[in-house]
């Protein structure tokens, strides 16, 4: 019918009043946490989602309980945070997990997960790693048994610097590559997630090649030593990471950091959710480390 | 070939054809629509835009013929028919005036052609001028009074037709397809009202002849300029100055010149909320030959407008768009009769960022050459035929910067090959218009499986039948199959687009199709008061959206949904000498569905209500009050915030700490609806002479009762903004 004209216009409507989840399980930990916030009108809801959180799996339902954690915030700086936590929950590769979240207050919700099979890889010239300098490139070769999501490999040295008596430890990252802004500054460019390669011949693994420019180790090295002039430097190990994160992660990591297609026209901005029921994401990790022992 | 063999038909019977012109006494213009008729035989015909007509096998005689049409006096001659070649008889109709109580005027009634189509409305000069002007006389605004055809905004002259997005309307002047023919943000046409001879406006299911364009057409045919004397019109108003001229070169040539240039934009501010300095020029040329069957003529048009922001942040704007094009109208043999046109259009928009600030150039060029033959063949009774070709080239250029910061430039070239064959006939009561309207490169690409579609979307189908009963009625049922590959790629959530790109359907992706159809009741309730009802379905077989599932760069741009609108128009018309009444009421409803989630497009709007009365009064004065009702459009409400945490590179602690950003959560996409548009127009014109001079003086109120229609609306600072609020203007032009 025809609407009366003394409509007001709403900008606001009804609060859609949703859980907001976020639960990443790591496939190589035995204690697993989710976060659990809701939806809000004007400002955000600080306070804790009451809710009863289970993820149910083959061998059945693990029950979360709340705790508190300490993590560094947005900017560094170590926060307490509200979560639920499973202890002496490690997920299995190939198995399907669903959580399910029900609130009092704020509805159900309700995702799931596959959990990822074990990636591996190798460092094939491991003597230019501890060597470095006599190859132009670092090289290793990753697998993968889940033939999904996305990985990344990093590249992590271990120093330690001689302040006073005490030998003090740090990282640097090595990065893929530099270029100059327009100040003449370095911008490094590290490694971040790629697909995973596609599998040939219709098989349940793949591999791929990853490479590591020995001149930006190097010089990553050099920068060390420059950042602490006169100090005595040695650099105690070679640390190579390779994640593994599924096709959810992926997707709401990718939106993340900001969409990088050089190819659309289009000027929107995507979300991502793989929550049934509400917003967040559910999804599970994996990860391998090896390390190099450096010569001191 | 369809034509061929229709025209290759032998003559049914023996005689002799007539044929001839129907001009306008008072500058030469021959006249498109007049019916000729030959008394005592039961034979005739009307005249083609080039206002030629031909009777085909009168037999020896002398007889009562007789020309008329819409606002012009009848006149009758003697005419003997005999001898081998064709009867030439030309006719002069002088405008007919009619004196009622003192008031003069100079015709009235809406040219209707129903028998052209199911939904086709045409408006004429008379009818241009005596609607209130919103601020100054608009082609577009003129076109919004019909019933289907709804604007989203006062701001916008943009206009949806049946629930049909912007860019699927295809606008043609004298035949030439004009892509962005809109000044000052899309509020006025870029076409001078002074140039027009006809507006005809399909409003579904058009004929074969027109393709490329999924929802309407819009037909402008200008004049072809007074072959009688040097004649002027001058005028002025808040927004523009015009002047127009027109006149005869020699015997048989005439021409008309227009230009319209912006004065101020201080009233323009009036419909734009904020501070944005804009101005704009158009011109238009045209000279016609006229030979003894048709004419040859040439055309060029020119527009342009300019946004200079005096914020140091805000980007400069600029606007181009021009057409050329020549014809030639004859009769090819004593039964064919040919239009043939070569034009070239071309579109531009520029982003102009203001030094030192970060935001990107852009441009978006668009052009297109395209020939374009129209074969009518004559035939007996009121059987016609008629087919022909059009081939066209588009090229598109688009630069401009994504989300991601990157340069990016599109550009391609592509070819368009339509032809169509069209017949229309009467059995009795019963008529009938068949036709079909490929295009021929898309279906060769569907063929050759290079693009994903159907036949039937290809060959376009086009068929109309009608009932003809109780001398004035007219029963239509028409259904007709359109597709369209070059699209725009703004955002129809836009209120105002300052930066539309044309470009082509890639080519996995189904061409934009749509299915019409309509059904249509109309003729005269009684002498002064005429009914028109149709109802229509689109049914929207695959239309281009954004991919709301994108997320990486292999994931494609533009998906193919789905979608339908349907309604019901009813409208009325009571011309009578001194009062002109007309009133429309539409109930629709459209639907567009993407990934299987419904939603109603942002002009989507349930009811509307026109009218529109205008009084003649003694001493040349009119008046008339123009109020429009619709049913308010679509929004998306807010429904709240959420935290998106960081992921914190999903390193060595993958448990998301922070708290991340503040992001909307919006509701059901399109599901609330804005208040109720109403607004009440008002205008006063008093015509008078002074010698050989007439002039009109013209005072308009727009939003008389002072409406608060919301135009928009931020999200961000919760500032809304309003239309055109109560506005006062008014206008002066002077004709000799």
């Amino acid at each position: 019918m025809v609407p009366a004209c003394n409509q007001t216009f709403e900008p606001d409507g009804a609060y859609d009043q949703r859980l907001v989840v976020y639960g990443i399980l790591s496939m190589t930990s035995d204690t697993q946490y989710v976060r659990i916030m809701s939806t809000y009108q004007t400002s955000p809801i600080n306070e804790q989602v009451r809710a009863v959180v289970d993820v149910a799996g083959l061998a059945g339902n693990v029950h979360f309980n709340d705790t508190t954690v300490v993590r560094p915030d947005d900017l560094g700086t170590p926060t307490s945070y509200f979560v639920y936590a499973a202890n002496g929950f490690k997920p299995q590769p190939g198995w399907t997990y669903v959580i399910n979240i029900s609130t009092p207050l704020h509805g159900t919700a309700r995702g799931s997960t596959l959990g990822l099979k074990s990636p591996d890889f190798y460092v094939k010239n491991p003597a230019d790693v501890t060597n470095p300098g006599r190859t132009e490139w670092i090289d290793a070769s990753a697998s993968f048994n889940s033939v999904r999501g996305a990985f990344v490999l990093r590249f992590v040295v271990e120093f330690q610097v001689l302040v006073g008596a005490s030998w003090v430890t740090g990282y640097i990252e090595i990065p893929k590559g530099a270029v100059f802004d327009a100040s003449g500054n370095h911008i490094f460019e590290y490694p971040t997630f790629g697909r995973v390669p596609i599998a040939s011949l219709n098989l349940d693994y793949t591999t791929t090649e990853i490479r590591f420019s020995t001149e930006q180790y190097l010089a990553a090295r050099e920068r060390i030593a420059s950042q602490n002039p006169g100090l005595p430097v040695q650099f105690t190990r070679a640390l190579f990471t390779l994640t593994q994160i599924d096709d959810a992660l992926y997707n709401y990591f990718y939106i993340l950091n900001g969409p990088k297609d050089l190819g659309t026209t289009r000027l929107d901005i995507p979300d991502y959710t793989n929550i049934s029921g509400g917003l967040g994401v559910f999804g599970c990790r994996y990860e391998v480390r090896h390390e190099i022992l450096l010569n001191p | 070939m369809f034509v061929l063999i229709i025209a290759t038909k032998p003559a049914q019977s023996e005689g002799i054809d007539v044929r001839g012109t129907v001009v306008d006494s008072s500058n030469g213009e021959r006249l498109t629509g007049a019916s000729v008729t030959i008394e005592g035989l039961g034979k005739g015909a009307l005249t083609n835009l080039q206002g030629f007509y031909l009777i085909l096998n009168v037999p020896p005689g002398t007889y009562r013929i007789s020309a008329s049409a819409v606002g012009y006096s009848q006149v009758v001659r003697l005419l003997p028919v005999g001898g081998q070649g064709p009867v030439i008889a030309d006719f002069v109709l002088a405008t007919r005036l009619i004196e009622v109580e003192g008031v003069t005027i100079e015709s009235v009634g809406m040219d209707e052609q129903p028998e052209r189509s199911a939904s086709i409305h045409v408006i004429s000069p008379l009818d241009l001028k005596s609607l209130p002007p919103t601020l100054q006389q608009d082609v577009f605004r003129s076109v919004a009074l019909l019933p289907g055809v709804t604007s989203t905004s006062d701001v916008s002259a943009r206009f949806y037709v049946r629930g049909g997005a912007a860019d699927q309307n295809l606008i043609l002047l004298d035949g030439m397809k004009l892509f962005n023919p809109f000044h000052a943000f899309g509020s006025l046409s870029t076409f001078d009202p002074e140039i027009v001879k006809s507006v005809e406006v399909y409003s579904g299911a058009f004929p074969a002849g027109y393709g490329g364009r999924l929802s309407s057409v819009l037909n402008v045919t200008s004049r072809d300029g007074n072959r009688s004397r040097i004649a002027g019109r001058a005028g002025i108003n808040f927004i523009s100055s015009e002047l127009a001229l027109e006149g005869p070169a020699g015997d048989d040539i005439g021409w008309i010149m227009s230009v319209r240039k912006s004065l101020s934009d201080k009233a323009l501010k009036r419909f734009v909320p904020h501070e944005v300095p804009n101005a704009f020029h158009d011109a238009f040329l045209k000279g016609t030959m006229a030979t003894t069957t048709g004419n040859i003529g040439l055309r060029g048009f020119l527009s342009a407008d300019d946004i200079t922001p005096a914020d140091p942040q805000q980007p400069e704007h600029a606007w181009r768009s021009s057409a050329f094009g020549g014809s030639f109208s004859g009769l090819l043999t004593d039964r064919i009769y040919v239009d043939l046109l070569a034009s070239y259009t071309r579109a531009e928009v520029q982003r102009i960022p203001k030094p030192a600030t970060l935001i990107p150039t852009a441009s978006s060029k668009i052009a297109e050459a395209s020939l374009r033959a129209e074969f009518a063949v004559y035939a007996e009774d009121r059987d016609h035929a008629s087919g022909g070709f059009e081939i066209s080239f588009p090229s598109y250029q688009n630069s401009l910067t994504t989300r991601a910061g990157v340069q990016r430039e599109f550009r391609d070239t592509n070819v368009e090959w339509w032809i169509w064959a069209r017949y229309q006939w009467w059995m009795g009561i019963v008529g009938f218009d068949l036709g079909v309207n490929p295009e021929l490169t898309s279906l060769f690409d569907i063929v050759l499986g290079n693009k994903p579609g159907y036949f039937l979307q290809s060959a376009q189908p086009r068929l109309m039948a009608m009932v003809s009963f109780g001398n004035t009625w007219l029963a239509k049922a028409s259904f007709g199959v359109y597709t369209q590959n070059l699209i725009t790629m703004n955002n129809e959530d836009d209120l105002i687009s300052l930066f539309d790109a044309w470009l082509y359907l890639p080519l996995k992706l189904r061409p934009e199709t749509a299915y019409h159809y309509v059904l249509g009741l109309e003729g005269k309730l009684f002498p002064p008061l005429s009914a028109s009802l149709q109802a229509y379905i689109k049914d929207y077989r695959s239309i281009t959206l954004y991919n709301p599932d994108k997320i990486f760069p292999e994931d494609p741009d533009y998906i193919s949904g789905r979608g339908v609108s349907s309604g019901v128009e009813v409208l009325l018309r009571y011309a009578a000498p001194i009062l002109d009444l007309y009133g429309s009421y539409t109930l629709s409803r459209a639907r567009v569905e993407s990934q299987n989630v419904p939603y109603a497009p942002r002009y989507d709007r349930a009811h509307v209500v026109k009218t529109m009365g205008t009084i003649h009064l003694p001493l040349r004065v009119d008046m008339t009050l123009r109020w429009e009702y619709g049913s308010g459009y679509p929004y998306t409400q807010n429904a709240g915030y959420y935290s998106r945490l960081g992921l914190g590179g999903l390193g060595s602690d993958p448990f998301p700490g922070g708290e991340g950003t503040s992001m909307r959560v919006l509701g059901p996409k399109n599901e609330a609806r804005l208040p109720a548009y109403s607004r009440l127009d008002g205008s006063v014109t008093w015509q008078f002479n002074i010698e050989s001079i007439r002039g009109t003086l013209g005072l308009t109120v727009l939003n008389l009762s002072g409406e608060r229609n919301i135009l928009y609306y931020d999200r961000t600072t919760g500032v809304t903004d309003y239309m055109i609020p109560f506005l006062p203007s008014a206008f002066i032009a002077v004709e000799f």
